[in-house]
């Protein structure tokens, strides 16, 4: 694919302006931005992260059947008939729908991302994720939040759908010093519900009211909670994919969600979605195979759904966990917390293929895999390259980008 | 007492007085004296509305008839009940009931040592399960004595206190020893500084929290002496990075064994420390002098409290005021809480009514406004998660900085969950009959404690479950926690007698001025008004016509000030 220096839009000029960089050189993302992203008031890129909660075992996602010490160490959970990647790696059979996302080159695979010194308490890890930052939760932003924070709502009121959790509280990574991000379950769940309730007497209450003080802000929070709320729905509502999302499917309900609001144009840049289940310590094999085929069936549709919606272009997608496994399985026919994982980036933005090296399995700390790619430097790929956003000072340090983008 | 250090206090004080205290230097005879806005109150301004200000402030607010028996006290008659030993009680709190403790301790070591690998997994999870339902009923009781409570103010300090020491149970692990700094926390809440500090600093989930547990002279951990400095006592700028490297050594050996304190001799540092220029073979509690001796740890406590009670920007001479009976008192709190809460500026236009709630003081309010008289077991835990799903999960603040509070608590989401929770509260008995009618179909009586029917958390952080105050049917996990909300209903309280509230008036408007009154903190707008007459209008007396009000009134803008 040959590299294309574009014009760039207001966003991105004011975010190159703000971090003094010269212009950049985009590949598909930009062909694919002056073909259908260019829409005023549309978000010209969109980034997805789906969270894989409770440590994901990377060894049976991206699976290195080519090495013994892997079959000597997974007596039991060896995963059979991967899908080859190349000579060494190949994914688990049910991700099998994101081989053809893989071979088209919009499927990136990030090999052994971790950070110095990895914690594996759940919590503790994944605050390092959410926070971009060793210290965890004694930042008190996330890297997300952060970055809507610098670029997306200069001095003024943030729109309140700029970014959307799915999800019962917004995570850790999107709180931000101004922005309040929006999280519901379902769209439905997102509006005023009270049995009963009067609606024209809730709607007469809840308009923006004039003066200063704390009512009036509250007023105008619950005139943009009423406005967002019914952008949420009625994308929703209206929605009809174009591919055929599993079912049933927690994930794959999510990401219809996200692909309805994405289709219904809501000025919305970062969408986080999460699948839960992956903290297997006892029969891990069952488990997890339904885990992958749930990721990757729930993947690709999107992607497919997208597609032929004609927003393939701007949406980039980013998967990861908080830690991987420890290498030895235990005697419960499950696994324990490790350290390095994969991350998956998915679209037509991401530079596909293998990325980094795989952990050696030879070489072992503590029975863990060593990290080969620090994540952040895919954040720094995914701030300054996709989001356009001055990396340096969200992760407020100079991390290399990685060239998944 | 060394000479040195005596030297050194004082020419600390000379300084503090220099540059911090200028309202006293100038008036040692009367502290703070001369500060306006604290002088009290004329006592002709001591209205029902005053009154009703001090009560939703010092407490959860409450129903007319407990604002009218406060505001017949006279001002310093309700500050002195308030504030005063029996903390705004007629004596008996201990009649509420304590927290029965379920799991107390982990699984021992011998006891693991004894199971197979397998069963020492299996032995884990049985505890983490355990664990976990016992803290769901800690949070429980803890909203239900909130409501409760004769001594309201206690337990608002006691809140306050988790807010600003804090630990979370997902670091901690053990609900039982959040439990015991739950308690080690209210029974300071009202008392000395230094000596819920010293508390604080052998308590086992603090230790574990912030890592003294593992400080040892070998190996020192600053995390507790850092956090003490900068968010517990002084404030960030107040001290050297040096100061907190003496001080962890000063806290060295201060652990514990399962939730007992202990003092392990080996492993502290009985060295000569330099703390903020004060040298000596400083242990803990010595540290925490030094640092209570800093003038500016009075002027740090004192804006907190101002902030927390009065409003985000207390004058400088307010706060040194507050300060000043702080030091003068030797940290007591009660001084410094009677001082403001008698003050003019407690009860300024730009104090009353100017707060965001935050979750769990919307719903405890909205209960004892309602005159509930206590939370069943299951309506306190579905209060308590819906509170944590709205920013405020008690026992896991979001980190040792503690909640943010004010407009952090609103999101456009955590609005409409707002709205939501105390439009659920507030239903009418009809609404709640027919949640019990449909639990009977589900569970036939006797079947189940409601309590075990709350399945565990999730190891997973972020692991989803629906809003368990949703009241309508909706697909997936939402529907889930409607059954399971059904299934509890028969615990729930009762719903709040609506037409006693009302009394005898028959005419819209001053129906909806009278419910106006007792449930906000700030007057209504015209449109909120307005909306309640056209919704009474039709049959101003019917009682699901009174409960629908009322949901318009607590899915209002107002109903999230006090």
């Amino acid at each position: 694919m040959t590299d294309l220096t574009v014009r760039l839009d207001r966003r991105q000029l004011l975010g190159l302006s703000l971090a003094g960089a010269v212009p950049l050189v985009f590949g598909r993302a930009a062909l694919a931005a002056l073909a259908g992203g260019d829409e005023p008031g549309l978000p010209e890129r969109i980034l997805v992260v789906v969270q894989l909660s409770g440590g994901n075992d990377g060894l049976s996602t991206v699976v290195p059947f080519a090495d013994d010490a892997y079959h000597k160490a997974r007596r039991q959970l060896a995963v059979e008939n991967p899908l080859r990647l190349d000579e060494r790696v190949g994914l688990h059979p049910n991700l099998e729908k994101l081989l053809p996302l893989f071979k088209e080159g919009r499927l990136a695979i990030v090999q052994g991302a971790s950070y110095p010194n990895p914690n594996r308490s759940h919590f503790e890890a994944m605050d390092i994720w959410h926070t971009a930052d060793l210290r965890g939760r004694r930042v008190d932003t996330g890297w997300l939040g952060r970055a809507m924070d610098s670029c997306c709502h200069a001095g003024a009121a943030p729109d309140p759908n700029l970014v959307v959790a799915i999800g019962k509280s917004p995570p850790y990574a999107v709180a931000a010093k101004q922005l309040k991000a929006v999280a519901f379950e379902t769209p439905e769940a997102y509006q005023w519900r009270v049995s009963g309730g009067d609606a024209t007497g809730f709607a007469k209450a809840n308009e923006p009211a004039p003066g200063e003080g704390a009512a009036a802000w509250l007023h105008d929070v619950a005139a943009a909670a009423r406005s967002s709320s019914a952008a949420v729905r009625r994308a929703a509502a209206a929605y009809r994919p174009k591919a055929a999302y599993p079912v049933p499917g927690r994930l794959g309900r999510d990401l219809r969600t996200v692909a309805a609001l994405i289709h219904g144009k809501l000025p919305t840049r970062v969408y986080y979605a999460a699948l839960g289940g992956f903290d297997t310590h006892v029969r891990q094999k069952p488990a997890h195979d339904a885990l992958m085929r749930e990721l990757g069936d729930s993947l690709a549709a999107f992607q497919a759904d997208l597609a032929a919606q004609g927003h393939a272009g701007r949406v980039l997608t980013m998967v990861f966990s908080e830690f991987g496994r420890r290498v030895s399985e235990n005697a419960s026919g499950g696994t324990d917390h490790g350290v390095a994982a994969p991350m998956f980036l998915l679209g037509e933005g991401a530079k596909g293929g293998l990325h980094g090296t795989h952990p050696s399995l030879a070489d072992l700390d503590h029975g863990d895999l060593k990290m080969t790619t620090d994540f952040r430097t895919v954040y720094a790929a995914v701030l300054g390259r996709w989001l356009g956003v001055s990396a340096r000072d969200v992760l407020g340090a100079e991390f290399p980008a990685l060239p998944v983008l | 007492m060394d000479p040195s250090r005596t030297t050194v206090r004082a020419a600390l004080a000379m300084l503090a007085a220099a540059l911090a205290l200028p309202a006293a230097a100038q008036d040692p005879a009367a502290p703070g004296g001369a500060i306006a806005a604290l002088e009290p109150l004329p006592e002709a301004e001591w209205t029902e509305a005053a009154a009703a200000h001090l009560l939703r402030r010092a407490g959860f607010g409450g129903t007319p008839a407990d604002v009218a028996a406060l505001h017949a006290r006279g001002l310093r008659g309700a500050v002195d009940w308030l504030v005063g030993p029996s903390g705004g009680g007629e004596g008996d709190a201990g009649a509420l009931p304590p927290f029965k403790a379920t799991v107390t301790e982990h699984p021992s070591k011998d006891e693991m040592m004894a199971l197979s690998d397998e069963e020492r997994k299996e032995r884990v999870k049985e505890y983490r399960r355990d664990d976990q339902r016992q803290l769901m009923a800690l949070r429980a009781w803890w909203l239900d004595r909130m409501v409760r409570t004769p001594r309201p103010l206690e337990e608002r300090m006691t809140l306050f206190w988790h807010g600003h020491f804090c630990s979370g149970h997902r670091d901690v692990k053990d609900s039982y020893a959040m439990h015991l700094q739950n308690e080690t926390l209210r029974r300071h809440a009202l008392g000395n500084f230094g000596a819920l500090c010293r508390a604080i600093a052998r308590d086992p989930a603090m230790l574990e929290y912030l890592d003294n547990r593992v400080n040892r002279r070998q190996h020192p951990n600053e995390n507790f002496a850092r956090e003490l400095m900068e968010l517990f006592t002084l404030g960030v700028g107040n001290y050297g990075e040096a100061d907190i490297q003496e001080a962890a050594r000063a806290f060295t050996g201060w652990t514990c064994e399962g939730t007992r304190f202990v003092e392990r001799r080996r492993w502290h540092d009985p060295g000569e420390k330099t703390v903020l220029g004060q040298n000596g073979r400083w242990d803990g509690d010595d540290v925490i002098r030094i640092l209570l001796e800093q003038p500016v740890c009075a002027i740090f406590l004192a804006t907190k409290l101002f902030r927390h009670f009065g409003h985000e920007a207390p004058p400088g001479d307010v706060v040194r005021g507050l300060a000043e009976t702080l030091r003068k008192s030797g940290y007591e709190i009660r001084p410094l809480l009677r001082r403001l809460f008698l003050s003019r500026e407690f009860y300024a236009p730009r104090s009353v009514g100017t707060r965001v709630k935050s979750p769990v003081d919307m719903a405890v309010s909205l209960a004892r406004a309602m005159a509930w008289d206590g939370l069943p077991v299951p309506a306190g835990m579905l209060l308590s998660r819906a509170a944590g799903q709205l920013g405020e999960e008690l026992f896991e603040p979001p980190n040792v900085k503690g909640w943010p509070g004010g407009r952090d608590w609103i999101g456009t989401a955590t609005l409409f969950g707002r709205y939501n929770l105390a439009g659920a509260m507030v239903a009418s008995p009809r609404e709640m009959e027919m949640r019990a009618a449909a639990l009977r179909r589900l569970l036939p009586p006797g079947q189940a404690m409601p309590g075990e029917e709350m399945p565990g958390e999730e190891e997973d952080p972020h692991a989803e479950s629906g809003m368990p105050a949703a009241p309508e049917g909706a697909p997936g996990a939402a529907r889930k926690a409607k059954d399971r909300a059904l299934r509890l209903a028969p615990r729930l309280p009762k719903a709040m007698d609506v037409l006693a509230a009302i009394g005898d008036r028959k005419e819209p408007g001053e129906i909806a001025d009278a419910l106006v009154s007792r449930f906000l903190a700030v007057a209504a707008p015209e449109a909120l008004r307005e909306a309640l007459v056209a919704h009474l209008r039709p049959s101003p007396r019917d009682r699901d016509r009174l409960h629908g009000a009322l949901k318009l009134l607590v899915s209002s803008p107002e109903f999230q000030l006090h």
